[in-house]
């Protein structure tokens, strides 16, 4: 084991981290509405804090990947699905998720300016906490520890989407916000 | 935190920013008002009261509050901005 | 009042008929109240006018080649010129608010100015001067329009008018192209809807939006999908743009346009000289029976006791709001005597909260809150204190002026109607 540099486990493991800190930002973006302001506004708070840290990590994560001897990737692989000659396929998946990361992270930055399109770009999100879990899989070689992340990842999101989706947001005004006539006009 | 009648509130301090909400965004969502307490209360419906189309003056004490506000509105239906530019 | 009423009769040679005893339940202009006949729309031109409606008689438009005759070409001025003209007559806004046009056009000056707009949409069911002067003097209409664009460097013209009015839709762009214009005039079509002639969702209907209202800023922007963008535009009412024309010619226009409706044998449109009296005015369409409530200014307006005093006040801006009603669209809708006040307010209520865009919620939250609450029998159901709970979380709020508006007027019919108890 001593030949392997150290990069190698603080790049994988801030991989695994950055799992772990997604899926709490997409489980409480998911569960937010269902809190009234005040939980909300700490739900909102830790949802940024996690999906900025997370980004940190990845951006970590990709740098360490890319200067490792071992792995052949260079930079453009990392954002570029396809592009990598090792373990094509599993590069890929977190290639497209980061690209995917970035544009959720910029609309968000460019919030204020174009709400919808931050609006719609978020769902992004979705796609990707999945193609980076999905990378992991792919690409993990410690497949015990990832799958096991992945299976209580997906678990959590899963858990989330369905209370989301049985539970009422406590909001009168949210719930009715889809009657009002614009809704129709627009 | 719900109120039949908005408040005035006079601050000794002068006004450097001013916190504006965009009516067609707001949703009632109700964040804004955990955010900024101090000067956003919550009508019969959930919405705000306490900040306008053309905004209200935030002294420097608020700031902070008033950017949190702005950053953690689910529907981006807040503004702050400088008053010598809004 | 007999001798006022010879003299109107004497100047525009109409005699107000009779008619059918079932107007007894006549309601009021697009207004639903149980039990009640719809009122009839304001909608036609009553007498021939003075100034405004000069050549013009009901039904019979005034052509290009009239106008010509009548008025002469449309002046071409700078805009610092026609700045000094418009203020020189005191040319406010007719859509409404009465600002000072100068003021507008002033506030344009060194802009880019894309669109000059002319607001025909009369969303107002209790309102239909604008549609009378779309229909007999376009020209009129049209050269102030032309005469702004031509000052401002405006490239281009929109009339906007509303899907109901398929005669207008039919007969201005006869009168464009009978113009000739360098300047192209383009006829807008929107949505029949109280809403949907408000200013600023004109201007975002035009630029390709939704027919909603927005914060477009002051002189407005043309809405752009990254927010504001950076040219502006004229946006004035049909009538407005008449009395710029007028005063592009250095001409006054010391007439009131005004439309009658309610408990009026014949409601509609009437040109009157200032000088004359609200009394004079109601005698062109003949009141019916005995109202004690005059509601000013249509359905933003302010509801006043139709009194002696009320009908001997002139037909000015100031003369009315001394009165304490309000001006607006110069709309003015007489209550049957046999209609409740109560009831004539739930229905009004209900016009309006039914007139809300929907997209701010105070507003489409609050008014039909307002109105559930007025809509309960007055005589144990009606709880002021609720009302004015109500009324305070609409007030002010809202990205246009119609919850604001709409407290006023609901405020003044229940003071009124308080100080009748």
């Amino acid at each position: 084991m001593s030949d392997i540099p150290w990069t190698w486990f603080v790049m994988r493991s801030s991989g695994l981290v950055a799992v772990g800190l997604l899926t709490i930002a997409v489980v409480l973006g998911v569960l937010g509405p269902l809190l009234r302001p005040t939980p909300r506004l700490t739900s909102i708070s830790v949802h940024r804090a996690a999906s900025i840290a997370g980004s940190v990590l990845i951006v970590g994560h990709i740098v360490l990947a890319v200067l490792d001897t071992w792995i052949v990737l260079d930079l453009a692989a990392a954002f570029v699905p396809g592009r990598a000659g090792w373990q094509r396929w599993g590069v890929a998946l977190g290639a497209l998720s980061v690209d995917l990361m970035i544009v959720v992270l910029l609309t968000t930055a460019t919030r204020s300016h174009t709400p919808a399109l931050w609006r719609r770009a978020h769902l992004l999100a979705y796609p990707v906490w999945a193609l980076a879990v999905g990378h992991g899989l792919l690409v993990g070689s410690d497949g015990a520890v990832m799958r096991t992340v992945a299976l209580v990842s997906a678990g959590l999101v899963l858990m989330a989407l369905s209370t989301r989706l049985l539970v009422r947001p406590g909001n009168p005004a949210r719930d009715r916000a889809h009657l009002s006539p614009a809704g129709a006009l627009r | 935190m719900t109120a039949m009648m908005p408040t005035r509130r006079e601050t000794a301090e002068p006004a450097g920013h001013v916190l504006s909400v965009d009516w067609t965004r707001c949703v009632g969502h109700g964040v804004c008002a955990a955010a900024i307490g101090e000067r956003i209360d919550l009508d019969t419906w959930g919405y705000p009261i306490g900040v306008t189309t053309r905004g209200e003056g935030i002294p420097d004490s608020l700031v902070r509050a008033a950017k949190l506000a702005v950053s953690t509105c689910p529907a981006a239906a807040l503004r702050l901005a400088r008053a010598d530019r809004a | 009042m007999n001798r006022s009423r010879a003299g109107v009769v004497a100047a525009t040679g109409i005699e107000p008929h009779d008619l059918p005893r079932d107007t007894e339940l006549l309601g009021l202009p697009g207004v639903a109240i149980p039990g009640r006949m719809p009122g009839r729309l304001p909608r036609e031109l009553l007498a021939p006018g003075s100034l405004l409606l000069a050549g013009a008689e009901p039904g019979r438009p005034v052509s290009w080649a009239e106008h010509l005759l009548l008025w002469g070409a449309a002046p071409r001025t700078e805009i610092d010129c026609l700045v000094e003209l418009v203020a020189a007559q005191g040319v406010v806004g007719a859509g409404g608010a009465g600002f000072p046009t100068d003021r507008k056009l002033a506030s344009l000056i060194g802009s880019r100015v894309s669109h000059v707009i002319v607001n025909g949409a009369e969303g107002e069911t209790a309102s239909g001067k604008d549609g009378v002067l779309l229909g007999h003097v376009p020209h009129l209409v049209l050269d102030g329009a032309v005469t702004a664009a031509r000052a401002l460097g405006a490239p281009r013209v929109v009339v906007r008018i509303s899907a109901d009015r398929a005669d207008l839709a039919g007969s201005l762009p006869r009168a464009v192209a009978a113009r000739g214009e360098a300047v192209p005039i383009e006829v807008s079509v929107g949505p029949a809807s109280f809403v949907a002639g408000e200013a600023s969702a004109v201007i975002s209907s035009i630029s390709g939006g939704p027919a909603l209202p927005d914060d477009l800023g002051r002189p407005p922007a043309l809405p752009g999908r990254l927010g504001r963008r950076r040219s502006r535009v004229l946006l004035s009412n049909a009538e407005t743009f008449a009395r710029v024309a007028l005063a592009a010619r250095e001409i006054g226009s010391q007439s009131a346009l005004a439309s009658i409706s309610g408990a009026v044998r014949r409601p509609g449109v009437v040109e009157l000289p200032e000088s004359a009296t609200l009394a004079e005015l109601v005698d062109v369409g003949g009141l019916v029976g005995s109202p004690r409530v005059l509601i000013t200014g249509g359905w933003h307006g302010r509801w006043v006791r139709w009194d002696g005093l009320a009908a001997s006040t002139g037909i000015t801006r100031a003369s009315v709001a001394a009165l304490g009603g309000r001006w607006g669209a110069g709309a003015f809708v007489w209550l049957p005597d046999d209609l409740s006040a109560w009831d004539a307010l739930a229905g009004i209520t209900r016009e309006l909260a039914d007139g809300s865009a929907g997209q701010c919620g105070p507003c489409w939250r609050g008014l039909p809150a307002l109105a559930d609450l007025i809509e309960r029998p007055a005589g144990g159901g009606a709880d002021r204190t609720a009302i004015e709970g109500i009324m305070r979380q609409v007030d002010g709020r809202g990205i246009c002026a119609h919850p604001s508006a709409a407290v006023a007027a609901v405020r003044s019919a229940l003071d009124l109607i308080g100080a009748d108890r």
